[in-house]
This record gives C-alpha cells, structure tokens and sequence, in this order.
C-alpha cells in the first residue's frame, strides 16, 4: 500500500480525496495500453464532461508493464480544485491569487527525513523506461512525461526556476526536453551556454495538487514559495543526488529526475500534441542526459492529459490577469480563462462598468497581462463570464465591430499558437459592455420575478413526463 | 522559408511536420515519429504545404 504522511503531498490528497469523494476517484485494475488507450478513455470522459480522478493500475506501454500506477485528470476539475481552496467554480482564479500572494518560505530538510529518497538509483541503475509513461495522441513520437516540472538556477542570480515542459522519453537514460524561446528556462539555459557549461536540471513530479499549481504561476517570491502559499505550508526541498548540495529538489515528489543538458547539443524532439489541441511540430531541442532517479518506494506517475480538459495553466492565467487589471480597473469582479480558448488564448472579465473607458482600460491590461492571452472579452456584471451561451449572447448583442474592438499587431504571443507566424501574433480585445450610466441600453427580456417564483415546472409536468422528452443537446 | 515543413519520411512514406531550423542547422536531423527512422531533412521528400503557420 502507498505509505502516508501527515504533510500535503500526492499520497495523503489522494487517501485523503478518495475517504471524502469516493465516487471521483476511478481505479482501473484492468490492463490498458499507454499508447493512446488511456488518452481514448479520458477522451470519453471529457466528452461525459465527467473529470474522476484516474488512477490506473495496470498499463503496459512501450516497454512493457510498468510496476507503478499511473494517476491522471487530477488536474481536470475546477469544481474539485476549488473545494481543496474552500472556495467556489466561479472565485477559485481570485481564491488562488490570494493564497499564492500570501506565500511560504520552503524548508529544507535532511535527505534521511525525504520520501522521495526513499529509493536512489544512479548509473547503470537509471531506468526511465520503468514508468508508465503514456503515448498520448497520434503523431507523438513516444511515451511523454507531462507534469514534470524542470527545475534549474539561474547561473548569475542563483535563483530557481521550475515550471512544466514536456518531455520524451527516449529511453533509459535520456530525455528530449522542449524549452521554448519565451521561457525562463530557456533564459537560462542561454547563459548556461554563454558560459559553455552544462546545466544542471531535475524534473519533479507528483505533488499535492496545489503545490503544483502553486509552483507553476508567476509570482514575485518564487515558486516554491508560492507552492507553500497555495497549500498552507512550506514545501519541503532536499538536496539532489548527482547535483550538488545547492541543488534543492521537492522532498514529497513521488518521483525526481536529475540529470544534465550538455551545451550546445541538441536533437530531434516533437511532434507533441499540445495544449492548443494541436500536434506541434517536431524541434530541433536540448536533451537531458539523466544521472540519478529518486523516488518513493511505490511511486504514482502522475500524467497531466495535454490537450485535453486541465486547469493548470489556466489558473496561471487568471491570477496574472486579476491581480494587474484590478489595478488600474478596480471594478473588476471576475476573470476565466475558459477552455474553449485552449485554457490561455482567451480571457473573459467581467466589471461592474460605471464610466466609459474602463473596459477598453481593462482589455489594455488584460491582453499585457501574460504573452499567451491572445484575445480578451470585456463583460458587464449582469453576464454570466462561466456560461459561455452568455458570453456569446453578450458579444452578438453589445459588440459592433467598427466601434468595440481592439487590435494590436506584432506582439509577442504563444510560440505553440498554429496561426501565428512565430511567436508574433496579433492581439484583439472584444469590449462586449454596455455604454456607461447614464447612457441607456435596451432591457434583457425578463419574466417577473414574483411570476417566475410562483409558477413551478412540477406543478405542471409531472418529473417522469418530463424525463421522456428528449433531450436537446444544442437547445 | 515558412515556419514549418511538411516532409516525407524516406522509409515510411509518412508524412509529419518539423521547424524550419531543421534546414538551417547543417547538424541537424529528423526523426520520423511513425517509424523512427532518423534521416537528413535535405535529403527527404520536402513539400512545403502552407507558409508562415507553425
């Protein structure tokens, strides 16, 4: 049985989650391939709009049946990230900037006290092929690791980076990393170079969730420390194996990865079916060659499903975008970065507008707000920002194209965007408001409220009746 | 030159697509994510399908 600890990590939320939701977590005993199996049942489920926590027991990949189970979707609910913040769907976002805000200085601790020290293997004993790494879709040239966070320091400050990049796993001891241009990692990775040394890099993963999300926004005290803000205490760190004592690594991952990029050398990474629910094409990119896998004795492997249903950047997104557009609009009540814009491209807000000028104020803001924001939807207070019938209804409604939008060409965007010419796009704000008081704006159709409270679908269709009708999927 | 090629693996016949520093990098090498055959960009089947969308 995996062992427990008192602390928030992996192990505790999931015994923790199943004691209190044992409906929304799945464990599936029976043998699947990791080669596009699971990403087909998780399609499934997505498609259900249903997002249990899976836990897979029994997956055979590339390489055969791996010993460890593999966890997925952890990541794909709103509804359950926002009960582990007490809070609601709609102010998980704002929740979530308040706790990160507030973060938490790590600890470090004696390796003998680090679960993840539980099993050291180094050398010849190095074995990524081990873990149940999936294919996930088509054209991916192999089993990926997708919520690894590759964790390195910046040569001239000393300061750690960590964020999530996929990686490939080419086989024991190598992995093909894809760092692209805009991040980072890549900054850093550029002065590791500029100096002809290899960089020292570890990927972790398998966390608490809110130490992941805490870990992959962009806040001011640094990763670690926003990871400890998230969950309410410090995230523990340890120092590696292979790299140095300065090389401090999260001590309740299930698994740590260490290892080197060698300057200057790259090779062939990609395709990879990406975030933008597009294959990305391959890329000519750096490599880690590994030299120390840590890990607990019985280790998840937890796969974040890309390109799928999963609010991990999202909720980036949205902090960023509402801590810097209330301050210049303080009106603003709400912000999501929906789905249906990949969880990044798009960026609905909703102010409660009292004078012209502010939405265009806000849009200005929120398209400044991360790179990956390509188009920004400014809404009253009487729409429904999580509804998108609402939102739609709004911009068919309140929006004129000559008057209402907002272009700005040439402007750094997604390098993963397929529409964009590198990593160059054009940024759009769409101002769906109203016009300020004291302007008036034709009524929304309303029944009176007295009415609609006192006339009662039961009392008029019977409850089996109403569910023979049949159901109207796009009504 | 676009952001992205098409080309053609010379053992499979499949087709897949790869940046544009594949043809500006001497080095550089594809690796065809069907048959994993690794090949010479230069020397493979290369249709340029649409320019400047990556």
């Amino acid at each position: 049985m995996p062992q427990e600890t008192e602390l928030k990590d992996l192990h505790y939320f999931l015994s923790q989650y199943e004691e209190t939701c044992p409906d929304d977590v799945i464990h599936i005993e029976r043998e699947i391939s990791g080669r596009h199996q699971v990403t087909a049942l998780a399609t499934q489920l997505e498609r259900e709009k249903r997002f249990p926590i899976l836990v897979f027991h029994n997956v055979v990949n590339d390489w055969g049946r791996s010993q460890y189970p593999l966890v997925t979707f952890i990541m794909s609910s709103r509804r359950r990230l926002a009960g582990l913040m007490d809070t609601t769907i709609e102010k998980v976002g704002q929740e979530f900037c308040r706790r990160i805000q507030q973060g938490i200085k790590p600890v470090v601790i004696a390796r003998s006290k680090a679960p993840v020290k539980e099993v050291i293997e180094t050398g010849d004993e190095v074995d990524l092929t081990a873990f149940p790494a999936l294919v996930h879709h088509e054209m991916d040239p192999g089993p990926y690791l997708t919520a690894g966070f590759l964790t390195c320091y910046d040569p001239d400050t000393g300061v750690v980076n960590s964020a999530v990049h996929r990686g490939w796993i080419k086989g024991k001891n190598e992995i093909r990393v894809y760092i692209s241009p805009p991040t980072h990692n890549f900054n850093i990775l550029k002065k590791h170079e500029a100096r002809g040394e290899d960089m020292r890099v570890a990927y972790w993963m398998g966390h608490h969730p809110l130490a992941i999300l805490g870990c992959e926004a962009h806040a001011t005290g640094g990763h670690f420390e926003a990871a400890g803000g998230a969950m309410g205490e410090p995230m523990r760190l340890v120092p590696s194996e292979t790299l140095g004592d300065d090389f401090l690594v999260p001590a309740d991952a299930e698994v740590v990865i260490e290892g080197i990029i060698p300057c200057g050398q790259r090779r062939p990474e990609g395709p990879f079916g990406e975030y933008t629910r597009y294959s990305g094409p391959q890329r000519w990119h750096p490599f880690i060659k590994v030299t120390a896998i840590t890990r607990r004795q019985e280790p998840y492997w937890h796969d974040v499903m890309v390109g799928h249903t999963h609010w991990l950047a999202s909720f980036q997104t949205e902090v960023g975008a509402f801590e810097t557009i209330k301050k210049s609009v303080p009106s603003l009540l709400d912000v999501y970065a929906p789905m249906s814009g990949a969880g990044q491209f798009h960026l609905y807000l909703k102010i409660k507008k009292t004078t012209d000028g502010q939405s265009r104020t806000a849009l200005l803001a929120a398209l400044n707000t991360h790179l990956l924001i390509k188009h920004a939807f400014v809404f009253d207070d009487d729409v429904n920002i999580f509804d998108e019938k609402e939102v739609l209804l709004a911009l068919a409604t309140r929006f004129q194209g000559d008057r209402d939008l907002m272009v700005i060409k040439d402007c750094l965007g997604p390098s993963l965007d397929p529409s964009a010419e590198e990593a160059v796009g054009t940024k759009v704000g769409f101002d769906c408001t109203k016009p300020a008081p004291p302007t008036r704006f034709p009524q929304r159709l309303r029944v009176p409220p007295e009415v609609m409270e006192k006339v009662k679908l039961e009392d008029f269709v019977r409850q089996e009746q109403l569910l023979k009708v049949p159901y109207e999927p796009y009504g | 030159m676009p952001r992205v090629i098409y080309i053609k693996c010379p053992e499979c016949d499949r087709e897949f697509y790869v940046g544009r520093e594949f043809f500006e990098i001497d080095e550089a090498y594809c690796h065809c994510p069907f048959c994993h055959r690794e090949f010479n960009p230069q020397q493979a089947v290369v249709r340029i399908k649409f320019a400047n969308v990556g």
